[in-house]
């Protein structure tokens, strides 16, 4: 749905007029099979390979590439609707469908011909599953900084592959990294096979979030990777490639938090209206019915701009880059205030092992972590400010190239 | 954004007009590519002016100015295009909307350009 769309019924509701075939309604029905399995996945570190085939079976990886690479080429906000049914019920569930979304919308746009037939339709299928290996010791939400290098091999048809990546999503299964990297000091983007040799995983467990989202450390230890995998020229691996990555991970992570939110709330109701204390119900003292209230409108707030994002981008690649800032932002800031009522709310209940809550409140304080820190979204958005209402500054110092 | 001060004053003609379809001169195009690159980047930016090398680039700016280039002239920017060279001063993108969008008689809106043999 887009603009033109005003005031019919948003996507991703219970009650949203999806076909029963449509990847939203098998998204929704996904979300009620898992439901109680989601703790389970949490505690034991994993999602069952089982479950990322199930995954896969639906159609919710990469629904929205186009169907001649075996996407669904669903709108932004059918894409929302699927990340928020499944955020609200396992963030590593959505985490799967954001990182292969990110992976798959990167090739699409800057990968060739070739590139996209190779690898669009393995990555709609599930055939392979992609991690997207940016991050590392030094280089966090200032990618720039990143030290891996990308070298000629010598033979005119490889390159090396060498450094250390951290926090991979799905780091621990992956069959294919999207590596950011540094060629002859130009940022670079390539594809690593996971099975090359040189390639080795170091699982990460105990991790404040996330928990089953089989994230790990990547070596690459002078990989020997083709010419071919290389995506984009040398220089744009950063601007273009991993900016593309993160800007759809970012609109796929703010739908998920928004679930997360909306569950929390209903979480934190339900318990409310039923928990007794002294012959009073929770729901019945003042304090509980204003942390319930402030959730619910900073969560509906977050659903708005989750959908303005969706609308923007529905106008072609790369639109909305800003409205998903602001979506990601508002919708991370939401699921780590409702969660943290949700708990407070829910009382022992909330800190129990397995509390849907209580992990919503782990996994949201990654949520304003990853895809850009709220701060640095902060910086983006009052940029845009800036050049919306700012005089301009005075002419930079000259310096001209030949055109 | 056009109203604005543009650039150093090399681009003349004031055809600016933010809201309709190019014809496609080179000064109609270099026009609102410098608008676009000022308001942008908060400095006045000459048709010359390398914005990349003078650091004045933030890390989503090459995305919008794809994104800024593809819409406002009807073009997709492919990977086979993507060539940093094409993106790093409003002359050299006005020459690149001409190229891929067929446009004759690309004239330099460069105040060197008489003094280059």
């Amino acid at each position: 749905m887009n603009g033109a769309a005003e005031g019919a019924e948003r996507p991703g509701r219970p009650d949203a007029p999806e076909g029963e075939s449509s990847p939203v309604a098998a998204a929704a029905r996904f979300a009620v099979d898992v439901r109680a399995r989601a703790a389970e996945w949490d505690r034991e570190g994993r999602l069952p390979t089982s479950v990322r085939k199930e995954v896969a079976a639906a159609g919710l990886l990469a629904p929205d590439l186009p169907v001649r690479y075996g996407g669904s080429e669903i709108t932004p906000s059918q894409l929302g609707a699927i990340c928020a049914h499944l955020g609200g019920v396992c963030s590593a569930l959505r985490g799967l469908v954001t990182v292969q979304g990110m992976v798959a919308a990167a090739l699409n746009r800057w990968g060739t011909r070739e590139q996209r037939a190779q690898w669009l339709h393995r990555l709609a299928g599930g055939e392979l599953i992609a991690g997207f290996a940016a991050t590392e010791e030094a280089a966090g939400s200032a990618l720039s900084a990143v030290r891996t290098r990308i070298e000629d091999a010598g033979d005119g048809e490889h390159v090396t592959v060498t450094g250390r990546k951290r926090w991979i999503t799905f780091g621990q299964v992956a069959q294919v990294f999207l590596v950011l990297g540094q060629d002859q000091g130009k940022p670079a983007a390539v594809l690593v096979e996971a099975d090359r040799e040189g390639v080795s995983t170091q699982p990460v467990s105990g991790q404040l979030g996330m928990r089953a989202a089989q994230i790990a450390h990547i070596g690459l230890d002078s990989v020997r990777v083709p010419r071919r995998n290389l995506v984009a020229p040398a220089g744009l691996g950063l601007s273009h490639v991993a900016a593309t990555a993160l800007d759809h991970g970012r609109f796929t992570v703010a739908w998920g938090c928004v679930g997360m939110a909306e569950a929390c709330v209903e979480d934190a109701t339900v318990h409310a209206a039923a928990r007794m204390q002294g012959e009073v119900a929770l729901a019945d003292h003042q304090s509980v019915r204003s942390l319930l209230a402030r959730a619910a409108v900073e969560t509906a707030g977050a659903r708005e701009l989750a959908c303005r994002a969706a609308e923007f981008r529905a106008g072609g690649a790369q639109r909305g880059v800003t409205e998903t800032i602001v979506a990601k932002y508002a919708a991370a800031a939401a699921a780590a205030s409702a969660s943290r009522d949700a708990v407070q709310i829910l009382g022992s209940a909330g800190c129990e092992p397995d509390s849907r809550a209580g992990r919503h409140f782990r996994d949201a304080k990654v949520m304003e972590i990853i895809e850009g820190a709220q701060q640095v979204a902060e910086q983006h958005i009052a940029e845009a400010l800036l050049r919306r209402y700012a005089a301009p500054r005075p002419a930079a110092r000259s310096e001209r190239v030949p055109s | 954004m056009s109203d604005r001060s543009v650039n150093d004053g090399s681009t003349d003609d004031g055809t600016v007009n933010g809201g309709t379809v190019s014809d496609g001169s080179s000064n109609e195009i270099i026009q609102e590519v410098t608008d676009f690159l000022t308001a942008a980047l908060r400095r006045p930016v000459g048709p010359d002016d390398d914005y990349f090398a003078l650091g004045l680039a933030d890390s989503l700016f090459a995305l919008e100015l794809v994104t800024f280039v593809e819409s406002r002239f009807s073009l997709t920017v492919e990977v086979e295009d993507l060539d940093l060279d094409s993106f790093r001063t409003a002359n050299r993108i006005t020459r690149f909307v001409q190229r891929k969008t067929g446009t004759p008689e690309f004239t330099e809106a460069s105040p060197e350009f008489t003094e280059t043999p």
